[in-house]
């Protein structure tokens, strides 16, 4: 039982307090980038969280039972990034095939899964830390959720923006940039928060 | 034809500093420019290693560039670009060990920076190795640009002081304090800490930003006045011809 | 046309396995040629800890590996001396949570009931790394573990470094004992 407490809590932690984006600074392209329509961003969060959980399920028993008894530890960088890339194919022939109109509307966004920082920072971080995989699975799981919460926040707020009245030389990224500021140093007061554990 | 070849690599280079420079105006790569710039030496480690790997892969991918088939060309492109990172991962992590510590997860994540894969399939696959190999230079070196200037704002006004020697341990260690200092006799701190704080760095970023939309506006106003002023110019022109021919 | 698509299949394949053997080959020869090298920064990392906690001119006793189940996060440890007299135990331990791992040397005094000397960083995986040193762990040195509070404020790694230095001290007090030995003497007091 404290296990499953333990889990969840870890995946409250990585989800609000360790913002991915926001104080790790991985997953910005997409961040940025992201489409203002909420629903594709809806989407592409999905399609993030699953493309992390089934990455770190299938690597971190890689690297612990294939790649440590065989004494190739560096190994590790050159197949999680394959597994990922065939991984995110997989996905996208997944979304294709179940709902076309998500695959257009995703787009480009989808391949770019490949080049998240997200996806290969996590599992390449849960085996550089040696975590368990309890840790490793909260850790991904904690992650994704957090990204995708971050992504449909950021794009309500950017369908606000477009309407507003921007100095010029702000227009577009720059004042996307400040209000993902000004979101770090709201989630800043979150950090007073972790439980006994 | 010659002063034309050298002229066409001087600019096959320079684009990579200012015309296209990979994180102003690309806007790719923008993780590792937001997580390792609160520390300026942390910032040249990085840029060096990200030009390290950036050179080592332009060139084999041009060399290789005829060999690999269609179909395989992007996951050939990755395991090229993983190895190299690899390799550049432990001969840090033997020689450099404090840099290692520092910039952690974010040296293994060259691997899917966009600039590195974007130029392997725009470039490096299309042109021969010279041009490649000045290209990656010139994107390199504009990207440590790019992310050493926003080190040093960040530095600068957000610790206070510079810090030389703490990554690079061969060079002695060195404090420069510029808006922070406290001895026996004196004591100010002017230094603005939020901006060593992860949103800082998206601020900083985001008024350099402006800065560069700003200019690019103030040019293209110029361009739009001037063509103006030219369109009246002969229009008057042609009015008095008229004028004159009635 | 079908031995026109086996063909290329061939193709494929044979160059992607070039291209995986290639890669293997070469980053084993990077680690042939660095893997000494880093083992060897381990271990001055180390020895530059135990120096930074206890002084310049200790001597050490050579490295015990710990290997005991109920001490997980013990991972070795060294007896330091002062002209004679030993001054201490520096253990060297390691673990992680969620926000990463840390690997530290715990000095433990060497007195009756193994106070806790001065803690150092030997590496810092912790998301929030900067302010773990100067807010937490200098503020147990030489003192009771027990007085910080670990569950209020950003926490971190605080519970885990807590956690690190109760285990140091009961296994210095279980297991290797405090035994006062007086070399002119050589009289167990």
């Amino acid at each position: 039982m404290s296990v499953f407490i333990a889990f969840l809590l870890a995946i409250v932690n990585t989800m609000l307090i360790d913002n991915v984006v926001l104080s790790r600074f991985y997953g910005i392209c997409p961040f940025l980038g992201v489409s203002k329509k909420v629903n594709s961003s809806l989407g592409m969060g999905a399609a993030v969280v699953f493309v992390i959980v089934l990455a770190t399920v299938i690597c971190w028993p890689i690297y612990t039972y294939i790649l440590v008894p065989a004494q190739i530890p560096f190994m590790d960088t050159v197949t999680y990034i394959l597994v990922i890339a065939s991984l995110v194919q997989l996905v996208g022939l997944i979304i294709k095939k179940y709902s076309p109109t998500l695959y257009k509307n995703l787009g480009i966004y989808l391949p770019l899964i490949t080049t998240n920082c997200a996806v290969l920072g996590v599992v390449q971080s849960n085996t550089d830390q040696s975590m368990d995989f309890v840790m490793s699975l909260a850790n991904a799981l904690g992650t994704s959720l957090g990204f995708m919460l971050i992504i449909f926040v950021f794009s309500c707020i950017r369908i606000r923006l477009e309407s507003s009245n921007v100095p010029k030389a702000f227009k577009g990224l720059p004042i996307a940039l400040i209000t993902a500021a000004l979101m770090a140093i709201a989630f800043v007061g979150l950090q007073g928060m972790v439980p006994n554990a | 034809m010659a002063k034309d070849k050298t002229n066409s690599k001087l600019a096959n280079f320079t684009k990579g500093l200012f015309k296209e420079n990979p994180l102003f105006v690309m806007v790719l790569g923008t993780c590792p420019a937001l997580a390792t710039t609160t520390s300026i030496e942390s910032a040249i480690g990085m840029g060096l290693l990200f030009t390290i790997v950036l050179i080592c892969s332009n060139v084999l991918i041009s060399l290789l560039r005829k060999l690999i088939p269609e179909e395989i060309k992007t996951p050939a492109f990755i395991v090229t670009i993983a190895t190299f990172v690899t390799i550049v991962k432990m001969m840090t992590q033997a020689f450099l060990p404090e840099l290692y510590n520092t910039l952690g997860v974010f040296i293994s994540l060259i691997v899917v920076n966009c600039i590195v894969l974007g130029r392997a399939e725009a470039y490096a696959s299309k042109n021969n190795v010279l041009d490649s190999l000045i290209d990656a230079i010139g994107m390199g070196l504009g990207y440590t640009l790019a992310i050493v200037s926003i080190a040093l704002v960040r530095e600068i006004l957000g610790s206070g002081m510079i810090t030389i020697g703490k990554v690079f341990t061969f060079i002695p260690l060195i404090e420069i304090p510029i808006l922070k200092y406290s001895s026996a006799t004196t004591n100010f701190d002017y230094s603005i800490p939020i901006l060593q704080q992860p949103a800082g760095a998206f601020i900083v970023f985001a008024l350099i930003l402006a800065l560069i939309a700003f200019i690019n506006n103030r040019k293209n106003e110029k361009k739009e006045t001037m063509r103006r002023m030219e369109k009246i110019a002969q229009m008057q022109k042609a009015n008095s011809n008229k004028q004159e021919v009635k | 046309m079908d031995k026109q698509k086996t063909l290329r299949y061939v193709k494929i394949s044979v160059t992607l396995g070039c291209f995986a053997a290639g890669s293997a080959l070469l980053i084993s020869l990077v680690n042939l040629f660095t893997a000494d090298i880093i083992y060897q920064n381990a271990n001055a990392a180390k020895l530059a800890a135990i120096k930074e906690i206890y002084g310049e001119n200790v001597t050490y006793a050579k490295e015990i590996i710990i290997e005991d189940a109920d001490f997980k996060y013990l991972d070795s440890y060294f007896s330091v001396t002062d002209q004679n007299n030993q001054i201490g135990t520096v253990f060297i331990t390691s673990g992680s949570n969620a926000y990463g791992n840390i690997n530290m040397a715990i000095g433990i005094n060497y007195d009756e009931s193994g106070t806790l000397g001065v803690m150092k960083l030997i590496e810092n995986g912790q998301s929030f790394a900067s302010t773990l040193q100067s807010n937490y762990v200098d503020k147990y040195n030489n003192g009771e573990i027990g007085i910080y509070d670990t569950s209020c404020g950003a926490t971190y790694g605080a519970t885990l470094i807590k956690d690190m230095a109760l285990q140091a001290q009961e296994y210095f007090v279980e297991k290797i004992g405090f035994m006062l030995v007086d070399l002119n003497e050589q009289e167990v007091r």
